[in-house]
């Protein structure tokens, strides 16, 4: 390819590779997520005025904060080269222990008790993926379904409601911007900045990457991954407190639990995070958030039918998926 | 090249046959003639090129240049099932079996016998007990074949292979990984098979083997044919000889270094494992210690016990006198400045999806970070000082190591293990697929560590490396040690015959 010589452009680009050396392959894949963001941004804003609107965007980034904290954190998993197919279930499981516990004593041990309990079920399936040595997939598919039966047992299979109407505060404005949405942006930058600036996050790649190479380097795998697993469960605690806190309701069925979740790995892999491990940014799941949160948005604003969407949002994983595929089998040919 | 059966028509012909794997020249215009109903043996040092040569016949890969005749006519394969349908199969070194499975789905996988849509299974019953008594094979079809041991799958692969029909099975290296006794079995099936008029040809180490079975044996060297003569005109001796490679490179000067009276870094006393047993060692500062062997002997195995990869069965590992903890880890090993280079760099080197800087800092992170968190300058600055250091050439620390040079991948994997300064090495394969100019940069890196006092373990199957670096030679075959040379009583015959296990193998 001709037109590489770093000199001819300008300092931003030089920083940017300096920043974020990599292969053409990778580039192209920021550039195309970028775009396509981009793209879609710039077709909603001319089709529909009331996209752009602060209180639109609000809402869309709001709607977003429960799918957003799975995908960060489960994203991280999966960059591990681990899997945690039982988010949606923590996710509704703490929200229900979180609702029980503000009902017992205040609002903010039930929120306290809801990201423990997040972060405590995702220690189960770190010991189980790990120590145990059972397959993600199939001990998560096990931990989902039971932390999924734990919640209904606890609420008898009904709505629970919080009485302390202080619980909602986490779901009020601060300064125009609702609050989940700054406590989503904050764990966002906590996941940047572990995968990016610390030892377990160089760990975490390396052992998604070649997990031989990993141990002979001194890593150790299992405590890598387990860290993993237990940072996905506090992403779904944080996500069942925050939904808590809207509605001061909490529903127990695990249908709403995965739905989350599927939500989540859509804006993983149209993220561009392999399934296989070892590579991923957490810029792009948002992006693919994002991508997937506007789409949605869009075909509301639109008035299209709602079974369209996910029509549409299938296409897009497959899109992202198999251009992805397809750059790189072009690369390895040329 | 002599004819050594003229009287039968060959049943496979090589003409001019040759191989490149990438810039490497596997194979060169290799030419050999097989009889049928014959045992062909194939014999060389490790790369020789008779694997790729057995593998070409079998379909298993395709020649770059050259022409492949089975009975006369020309064939082309692109694949094992092309040379399955004219009769020729292989059966691999690593067996390739579903392990999950019993024996009979193993035997008919793909040639299931079927009524309509559904497996006819009596009659496949019926079909392999034919086959099992006509070899008198006594196995039980129902048998899961992951339970079985090495030997009774290795007859499941041949079952599957009289199966297909095959008139010629290529087996490469059958009884590495057998016991003597099921080696023993394995010789009376293949006098069986001759016997009934199958030809074999015979990919082996062990040339005892060869002569005892072979009607035929070609030797091969750097991927070319040596010679090609009847089995009875040959001893061990003659057969070494003629495998011997060209003289020394005159550059390979030993290091020596090696201080008399100081006491050894590495001690390695009874050490045992799955896959060796009883081997002890010692290093000193200085000095190179080689181990020879063939692939399979335990050497990779007995590296990654010491390094803590592996969990000994037996004996202890001492540093500086003082004994190495039995639950060591690998991160125990290198925090006590001991250092691996692994013996496949992509499977177990690298991080093939990371940048060459990430390689080579990931054992070292403790060193360029506070509290868990990195500094980003400091691992780009040791980085860049081992690329320099090293020669690695690659356009900056953020490079994709995928994009790498075999060569310059090998040196981001010495990197990673020099970077903190070990004071023992264990190299395995240091030099395996590299280029020459790597080659030798590397030599002469792993004289620099011992000049400046430290210790190396070098397993090598590349006999010239061993005998011009090495300050004394071991010499490893089927887990034990064989042989223990001093670097003027290691000649390439002595270390030879104590890994193919011939008359002559040194004691002492």
């Amino acid at each position: 390819m001709t037109g590489d010589d770093e000199s001819v452009r300008g300092p931003l680009w030089r920083a940017y590779r300096r920043a974020r050396p990599k292969s053409r392959v990778d580039l192209l894949k920021d550039y195309s997520i970028l775009g396509f963001l981009l793209a879609l941004f710039v077709v909603l804003a001319a089709t529909s005025n009331a996209f752009l609107t602060a209180q639109n965007l609000n809402n869309v980034l709001d709607q977003s904060v429960a799918v957003g904290l799975l995908a960060c954190a489960g994203g991280m998993v999966i960059m591990g080269g681990g899997f945690d197919l039982s988010a949606g279930a923590i996710y509704v499981l703490s929200a229900v222990l979180a609702a029980k516990v503000a009902n017992a004593t205040n609002a903010e041990m039930g929120i306290a008790a809801g990201i423990l309990a997040g972060m405590a079920l995702g220690g189960v399936n770190a010991v189980i993926c790990t120590i145990g040595r059972i397959n993600a997939f199939v001990g998560t598919l096990a931990t989902s379904i039971f932390f999924s039966g734990a919640a209904v047992a606890i609420t008898g299979g009904g709505f629970t409601y919080i009485d302390d109407p202080n619980f909602g505060k986490l779901s009020s404005k601060l300064l125009g911007i609702s609050v989940p949405i700054i406590i989503f942006a904050l764990f966002a930058l906590a996941c940047m900045f572990l995968l990016n600036k610390t030892i377990f996050g160089r760990h975490l790649l390396a052992v998604g990457d070649n997990k031989e190479a990993a141990a002979l380097s001194g890593v150790s795998v299992q405590m890598t991954l387990a860290r993993a697993y237990v940072l996905s469960g506090i992403g779904s605690g944080l996500a069942g407190v925050v939904v808590a806190s809207r509605s001061l309701a909490v529903g127990s069925t695990a249908g709403g639990g995965n739905s989350v979740l599927f939500a989540a790995l859509a804006a993983i892999l149209v993220g561009g995070v392999s399934m296989l491990g070892g590579e991923g940014a957490i810029w792009r799941i948002l992006a693919g958030v994002l991508i997937l949160a506007f789409v949605t948005n869009g075909f509301n604003l639109n008035g299209v039918d709602p079974l369209y969407q996910q029509m549409m949002s299938g296409a897009l994983i497959l899109l992202a998926v198999s251009a992805d595929v397809w750059i790189r089998a072009a690369k390895a040919n040329s | 090249m002599t004819e050594a059966n003229p009287s039968l028509a060959p049943i496979v012909e090589t003409v001019k046959i040759t191989k490149n794997y990438g810039a490497v020249r596997a194979l060169r215009d290799v030419s050999i003639s097989i009889g049928a109903g014959t045992v062909h043996a194939l014999v060389g040092e490790n790369g020789a090129g008779k694997s790729t040569i057995g593998k070409i016949i079998g379909g298993a890969t395709d020649a770059s240049a050259g022409r492949l005749l089975v009975d006369g006519a020309e064939v082309r394969f692109t694949r094992p099932r092309d040379a399955l349908a004219v009769g020729i199969a292989i059966v691999h070194q690593e067996l390739a079996l579903l392990p999950s499975r019993s024996v009979i789905d193993n035997v008919f996988l793909g040639i299931e016998t079927r009524k309509r849509c559904v497996v006819a299974s009596g009659e496949q019953r019926r079909t392999f007990a034919e086959l099992a008594q006509r070899w008198s094979f006594d196995i039980d079809p129902d048998t899961i074949v992951g339970r079985m041991s090495t030997g009774d799958q290795q007859k499941v692969e041949i079952l599957r292979a009289l199966a297909r029909d095959a008139r010629l099975i290529v087996m490469d290296e059958p009884t590495a990984r057998l016991t003597a006794p099921e080696t023993e079995r394995f010789h009376e099936i293949v006098r069986a098979l001759r016997a009934q008029g199958k030809t074999i040809i015979l990919v082996s180490h062990f040339l005892g083997e060869v002569l005892e079975l072979a009607d035929t044996v070609t030797v091969m060297r750097d991927g070319e044919v040596i010679r090609t003569s009847a089995a009875s005109a040959e001893t061990p001796d003659s057969l070494v000889r003629a495998m011997l490679g060209a003289d020394l490179d005159p550059n390979f000067i030993p290091a020596t270094e090696r201080r008399p009276g100081e006491p050894p870094i590495l001690q390695v006393r009874g050490l045992s494992g799955p896959r060796f047993q009883d081997v002890s060692l010692s290093v000193h500062p200085g000095e190179v210690v080689g181990i020879a062997g063939m692939v399979g002997s335990g050497r990779s195995e007995l590296l990654r016990t010491i390094f803590g990869r592996e969990r000994a069965t037996g004996g202890e590992v001492l540093l500086d006198g003082r004994p190495f903890a039995r639950t060591r880890r690998p991160r125990h090993a290198l925090a006590r400045g001991v250092a691996m280079l692994p013996e496949s760099r992509k499977d177990e080197g690298l991080l093939l999806k990371r940048s060459v800087g990430e390689n080579i800092v990931l054992p070292h992170l403790k060193m360029v970070s506070r509290r868990g968190i990195l500094s980003a300058k400091r691992a780009e600055r040791l980085a860049r000082d081992m690329i320099e250091r090293l020669a690695i050439k690659c356009p900056g620390t953020g490079a994709g190591v995928n994009a790498l040079s075999g060569g310059n991948q090998q040196k981001v994997v010495l990197a990673k293990c020099l970077l903190d300064k070990p004071r023992v090495l264990l190299l395995d394969e240091p030099t395996r697929g590299v280029d020459v100019g790597a080659k030798r940069a590397i030599y002469d890196l792993i004289r620099e560590f011992a000049r400046a006092g430290g210790a190396i373990v070098l397993v090598s199957s590349e006999l010239e490396e061993v005998l011009g670096l090495a300050d004394s030679v071991l010499v490893m075959r089927r887990g034990q040690l064989t042989a223990a040379l001093s670097r003027e009583q290691a000649t390439e015959e002595r270390v030879l015959a104590a890994a193919f296990g011939t008359s002559r193998a040194g004691q002492g």
